[in-house]
């Protein structure tokens, strides 16, 4: 059982990290068009407006968390092995 | 028909029959007909989910929402993709753990109620059908511009099509057929986008450039702000598409196709990576059609720039592009609407038909056969509404079952999984009503209720195109409140569950 609770809190504690990141993130777009358009209007480097860059960062985001989970996961595998084997016995 | 057209069509319909016989020799099971027995690899499902989420509303409607709307166009695309994170994070896996064929398998894993399995079904059942319909109507209005074909004819073939895959086939058909789509669907988007490049001799401030002189927006185009008005449409519109996936049974009855999680892993990443790289290229194809075929011609060839990837091909590459492209966007629908079929005829026939109807008790060759005959039933019956349905405009159920999913399949599918003190009249309270909630946000709202062209003449009661946002708390409170106020009476053993849910393993199995 020491085994499970190990890894349930290992996964949760990642998953709430990974997820508030994610809503923030995803959330702060829409948000900030709608109240704050004239900052998302401004472009800091070149022509890319912040409207653009936080739009294509989301494509990049949703890929990079993904592949982070799927490295944490293999961790969490791992440990879940160990408690089937538990389990069995 | 042009010949070029002609030999494109019946590649593509050969092709896919084809797969449909060779998949109909390894569909001898119930198992290998709902979940082609669990024989996909991650990233042939992967590819498969993407087949099934691009719909012909996609592939078209993105490119002409970007043409004509710049900016705000491509936010629709942006909410598609990460929703996958949150089927990736919460739902994926314990789907394929605790489910068989059907979401309502997941339910029932913890509440074996029948009440819940009919709603379950019910539910999956009208998504389903309301997602299935308006491509149907779609594709034959599609189909009839870009092929001279009258509308009923497409529409009968595009049905027949779907029927035959579903009936023979079962999922190793749909799945292949979804394969082969996706194939063809990134190649050719791939294809027209470095046409597109090359068209302006690969500089990018040159097509940005013609852009701004193609589109009446100018300078405006790539600022926000042109498609939806207020903050709160934009947030209710955000949380609707980010949560809508998740409640997607067509989409989650896929988990079951694979192996084992670390395969349901692969699928999702597999389906966000070809999903976004989509997205990028229908945004070339979007700034595209606005530089080079340009508003006023967009517009004058269908009002709703439905017909920008089209006109984009014919303008870069003459009738031959023209008629692969066409050949596409009916392998899009085709690919789409079998695998809605499939998930219609898991609910009615798993769920209704041998759970409820025969109380589990069919033999393996009674469940087989019940399948193919929903799935014709099925097949038939939505072909007949769509021709029916010809000139109403049904674009509206789309963005219905997106917030039908979220606020009535997504609440009682989380609560189930992570919530111990859910109970069945939570489920049943939650389910009805986002359901009622979001079928009455509709009726109620903008999309129905029109001064112009509404179903009813008169000004909206709710003025918000998204409703979600009212939609999906009212479906997660209804099953919290309703939880609380009914609670389980028998304490099922909630850790177990939550142990088979995350892990696979069961540990009442194992006890014993």
């Amino acid at each position: 059982m020491e085994n499970y609770e190990k890894w349930r809190h290992a996964r949760k504690s990642f998953l709430i990290k990974v997820t508030i990141f994610a809503i923030v993130f995803y959330m702060f777009l829409p948000i900030a068009l709608g109240f704050f358009p004239n900052f998302m209007k401004q472009a800091p480097f070149g022509v890319i407006t912040y409207a653009w860059i936080f739009a294509f960062l989301q494509i990049g985001m949703t890929w990079i968390i993904g592949t982070l989970y799927w490295f944490k996961c293999r961790k969490l595998d791992a440990m879940v092995q160990e408690i089937r084997r538990e389990a069995i016995e | 028909m042009n010949f070029t057209y002609f030999l494109f069509f019946v590649c593509i319909v050969i092709c896919t029959l084809i797969i449909t016989y060779w998949a109909a020799r390894r569909s001898k099971t119930t198992m290998q007909f709902y979940t082609a027995a669990g024989s996909l690899t991650g990233v042939q499902n992967g590819m498969a989910i993407a087949g099934d989420y691009i719909s012909a509303a996609s592939f078209l409607g993105i490119i002409g929402a970007i043409a004509l709307n710049g900016y705000d166009g491509f936010l629709y695309s942006l909410g598609f993709l990460v929703s996958y994170l949150v089927v990736l994070f919460f739902v994926a896996e314990p789907v394929h753990h605790l489910g068989k064929y059907s979401l309502g398998d997941v339910i029932c894993e913890r509440f074996p109620s029948k009440n819940i399995r009919i709603l379950m079904a019910i539910g999956s059942f009208i998504i389903s059908i309301f997602y299935m319909i308006p491509q149907l109507v779609a594709s034959g209005l599609l189909l009839r511009l870009l092929l001279d074909l009258n509308y009923s004819t497409s529409v009968l073939i595009i049905g027949s099509l779907m029927t035959v895959y579903v009936v023979f086939g079962g999922m190793i058909a749909t799945s292949w057929v979804q394969i082969v789509k996706t194939i063809l669907l990134m190649t050719s988007t791939f294809l027209l986008s470095l046409i597109v490049f090359s068209y302006y001799r690969w500089d990018l401030m040159t097509l940005i450039e013609e852009v701004k002189l193609g589109t009446p927006l100018g300078d405006q185009f790539f600022m926000p702000g042109h498609l939806l008005g207020s903050p709160l449409e934009m947030i209710s519109l955000y949380i609707a598409l980010v949560l809508g996936t998740a409640g997607l049974p067509h989409i989650l009855i896929r988990f079951y196709t694979v192996q084992n999680v670390q395969e349901v892993r692969k699928s999702v990443l597999t389906a966000s990576g070809i999903i976004g790289v989509f997205y990028l290229m229908t945004l070339v194809l979007g700034l595209g059609t606005a530089a080079v075929v340009g508003y006023d011609t967009l517009i004058q060839q269908d009002s709703t720039g439905n017909l920008a990837g089209p006109l984009l091909a014919k303008a870069l590459g003459g009738d031959f592009l023209l008629a692969f492209v066409a050949a596409i966007a009916f392998t899009t629908v085709v690919a789409v609407v079998a695998g809605l079929v499939i998930s219609a005829t898991t609910a009615f026939s798993h769920d209704i038909y041998h759970h409820i109807i025969k109380k589990g008790k069919t033999t393996e060759k009674e469940q087989l056969r019940a399948a193919q005959l929903s799935a014709l039933a099925i097949g038939f019956v939505s072909t007949i509404f769509a021709l029916g349905l010809k000139n109403v405009n049904v674009t509206f159920l789309v963005s219905l079952t997106f917030i039908i999913a979220a606020s009535s399949n997504l609440p009682v599918i989380l609560l189930t999984i992570y919530w111990k003190k859910f109970s069945e009249a939570g489920a049943i309270i939650g389910m009805i009503l986002g359901l009622v909630a979001s079928i009455t946000l509709l009726i109620v709202g903008p999309h129905a209720m029109n001064v112009n062209d509404g179903l009813f003449l008169r000004d909206p009661i709710i003025n918000l195109y998204n409703p979600g946002i009212i939609a999906i708390p009212i479906g997660f409170l209804g099953a919290i409140v309703g939880s609380y106020l009914f609670p389980s009476k028998e304490l099922v053993d909630y850790e177990a569950f939550y142990i088979k849910a995350q892990t696979g393993i069961d540990v009442r199995s194992v006890d014993e």
